[in-house]
């Protein structure tokens, strides 16, 4: 059973678009990691429903001066590695699959970025809500980097069927990179061209791409249901989205609660001064973020940890050591992209099912009493632990209850990860093969 | 078994998560302590700002009438905003008393759009620091004259901060100049435009009434009743109810119209909560009820 399983993820893990975005989401790491950590500094230090900010009164202590210093830094960082993901992930996309079949690869991710850029020019100009800068179209957030590859691989696909072959050398000089540029001049062409058509489309059709708007709905029916299997059966396409890559639905529910269920809950809890027999027991949004993904927790903090205490892969390791700190925080993007757990196969089901239990085993909890339901507003930057604990204003046995959900999580992901191993194993062994191949010839 | 270096990491992670928990737990605790009281308290002020050049002893004899009026006594508190931000009390809320009147004045309360951005700043620091004191969930706010623009730059501005927790009910503006001394409405003032720019931050459950008076036909002696009635570019398909009233007779000019009759009528009957008079009502219908039963 576990020796088809490796095999089906290693045959998936050898299709051309999964290759280049591997190689894709492993390059852009650096860039996470620093997003990540600069938007846990944002959201715990430098909101004012931030943890930190809020614990240390820093809307006392801290002068105007720092706080908008602060808060323009992080922004800014955020703004530059998250806010123009797309830009990066269409280069190096397009690079990779154009690499795969020894095509000018620069050629390639410099025709991806001008593709890219000009979807997200169409996707603002038809969009009249949003700043009208390409930059600030969601094209290019690290929240639909989904989007970002498909692009980059069609690129990369184009260059591969129309660019010529190409070798690199270790010196090159003008006349040789000239004839470069020229070469790639039909793949360029070809790129542009369609990637007009697509724009074209875009603005003309006013495809609303990927903002949260065109997600509202979805993520409105969670919130706004208290029927335990249509919340359920709504977290398996959100999950499948933010594998995907498509992170837009899981963060407005993460972060946008206000709803009016909600706030019956919390006027009934305020009143009687408990949230055990709250009018809605059940919500989307108080389930997901709390026990489905305990803020990335129950998946991207599980995965980390059996990493670090396993060994068994040392770039990995290093990988997980340095998201530690803003995965525990809830900052999980770093680690997702550097793993990847984003459009990794081997993932895909249990970012899946690792929520569902969670959530069907939160909702028996609930239903028999044993835990109260989470209400209770929490602080930006919470550790994904104790959001739970927190949301039902300290009751003990809900942080019992949520620590006892992470060790099944962790549990669960070990054989995964034992699978991946092996898979990675296969993959090496086989790259030796290539390379020794390749010296052959 | 060789040592694992990892353990140290997650240690010290896990030391990190439990020293933010810890202050976090108290923090939670106290923050939803409070939610609790306020969702729970019954006090809905009436905060009212007076004009320029006037101070918070402008309306005592508004209170008074109004205190006259009905049966349970308003209590008053007075609340003076230095020029630096430094607050000072006169007066108490009575301990049962749940629709006290509390007056917010100003050192610096000279005319101008300057000074009513600068005093709706001051208004904030009081209304932030009566907000903590008295955990009111809901209040009803009234200004005479540039009171009126105080509040009006306050809710475009400052509200947001509080929404979440204190609902302001009722706004109820009186001879306020909305577009300052100008009775052609196609000149707006820069302070007008900026208010119909930011409308979109009113909140949508919010009733006005805006009084004007009448001392002749076009004006209240001072502010033009094309400028009172300006306010309705900012209000009207905005707020959920938007009324403008015109008061006239003896008393219909700009200074005496907080002493007007029909003004402290128009107060008694939409600012403040309903009291006595439909007590009774409520009763005689008990009681007209009851006589139906009988006759059956």
């Amino acid at each position: 059973m576990i020796d088809s399983v490796t095999k089906f993820i290693l045959w998936v893990r050898q299709r051309s678009f999964f290759r280049a975005v591997q190689r894709t989401l492993v390059m852009l790491m650096p860039i996470a990691v620093l997003g990540s950590y600069f938007s846990l500094l944002h959201d715990s230090v430098f909101t004012p429903d931030g943890i930190i900010y809020n614990i240390f009164n820093l809307d006392a202590i801290m002068s105007d001066h720092v706080w908008y210093g602060g808060a323009f830094v992080c922004q800014g960082m955020v703004q530059v590695t998250f806010g123009v993901f797309g830009v990066y992930a269409a280069y190096f996309a397009a690079r990779y699959t154009a690499r795969l079949y020894r095509k000018d690869s620069t050629m390639a991710g410099m025709t991806a970025v001008i593709a890219i850029l000009f979807c997200a020019y169409a996707n603002t100009v038809g969009n009249v809500s949003e700043q009208q800068s390409p930059f600030s179209s969601s094209l290019l957030r690290v929240n639909g980097v989904f989007i970002a590859l498909l692009i980059g691989y069609g690129v990369g696909q184009v260059f591969h069927w129309l660019g010529s072959n190409y070798t690199p050398v270790k010196y090159e000089h003008a006349q040789r990179i000239q004839r470069r540029s020229w070469n790639a001049l039909i793949p360029i062409s070809v790129s542009v061209g369609i990637s007009i058509i697509l724009g074209v489309l875009i603005y003309e059709l006013q495809i609303k791409m990927l903002n949260s708007g065109s997600f509202k709905l979805l993520v409105r029916r969670i919130q706004g249901t208290n029927n335990l299997g249509e919340v359920l059966l709504l977290s398996v396409v959100v999950m499948f989205l933010s594998w995907l890559g498509i992170g837009y639905p899981l963060n407005s529910l993460s972060t946008s609660i206000n709803s009016g269920y909600t706030a019956d809950n919390l006027t009934y809890a305020l009143q009687r001064g408990n949230s055990w027999n709250v009018p809605y027991k059940f919500l989307g949004s108080s389930l997901i973020n709390t026990y489905g993904t305990m803020g990335g927790a129950s998946i991207v903090l599980a995965v980390i940890v059996i990493v670090l205490l396993r060994k068994e892969h040392k770039e990995i390791e290093s990988i997980a050591q340095i998201n530690l700190l803003p995965v525990a925080f809830t900052s999980v993007l770093g680690f997702a992209v550097g793993m990847p757990i984003i459009l990794n196969p081997l993932f895909m089901l249990p970012m899946i099912i690792i929520p569902l239990i969670n959530m069907t085993l939160a909702a028996g909890a609930i239903a028999v009493h044993f835990i109260p339901v989470c209400v209770y507003p929490v602080l930006k930057g919470t550790p994904g632990i104790l959001i739970a604990f927190f949301g039902t204003n300290g009751n003990w046995t809900t942080l019992l209850f949520s620590l006892l959900l992470f060790v099944i999580d962790v549990l669960i992901l070990i054989p995964i990860i034992r699978i991946g191993e092996k898979v990675e194993l296969n993959l090496e062994k086989e790259n030796r093969r290539n390379d020794l191949n390749a010296q052959k010839s | 078994m060789h040592k694992n270096h990892n353990f140290k990491w997650l240690i010290l992670v896990l030391l990190l998560v439990v020293a933010l928990a810890i202050p976090g737990y108290f923090w939670m605790k106290k923050s939803n302590h409070a939610k609790a009281e306020r969702q729970k308290s019954l006090m809905s002020p009436v905060i009212m700002v007076p004009g320029s050049s006037a101070t918070t002893e402008r309306f005592n004899q508004l209170i008074d009438e109004l205190n006259q009026a009905t049966l349970n006594k308003h209590s008053v508190l007075k609340v003076n905003v230095s020029s630096t931000g430094k607050l000072s009390y006169k007066g108490t809320i009575a301990k049962n008393d749940l629709e006290p009147f509390i007056i917010v004045g100003f050192e610096n309360n000279k005319d101008g759009y300057s000074n009513i951005k600068k005093q709706a700043g001051w208004l904030d620091k009081a209304f932030d620091s009566l907000a903590h004191n008295y955990k009111f969930n809901n209040f009803k706010a009234f200004g005479h004259s540039n009171g009126g623009l105080i509040w009006t730059y306050w809710l475009e501005h400052y509200y947001a901060d509080y929404s979440n927790e204190i609902t302001m009910k009722r706004l109820m503006t009186l001879g306020t100049p909305y577009n300052f001394n100008e009775k052609n409405i196609n000149n707006k003032t820069q302070m007008l435009e900026t208010f119909i720019k930011n409308k979109k931050k009113i909140p949508k459950n919010l009733i006005v009434y805006s009084l004007s008076g009448g001392k002749n036909y076009e004006s209240d002696g001072i502010v033009p009743e094309s400028s009172v009635a300006a306010a309705k570019y900012i209000f009207q398909n905005r707020v959920k109810n938007y009324t403008a009233m015109t008061v006239t007779g003896s008393k219909a000019d700009h200074s005496d119209l907080p002493q007007n009759r029909q003004v402290i009528q128009v107060i008694q009957q939409y600012l403040l909560k309903p009291g006595n008079k439909q007590e009774k009502q409520l009763g005689q219908n008990k009681r007209k009820n009851r006589r139906k039963n009988i006759n059956k």
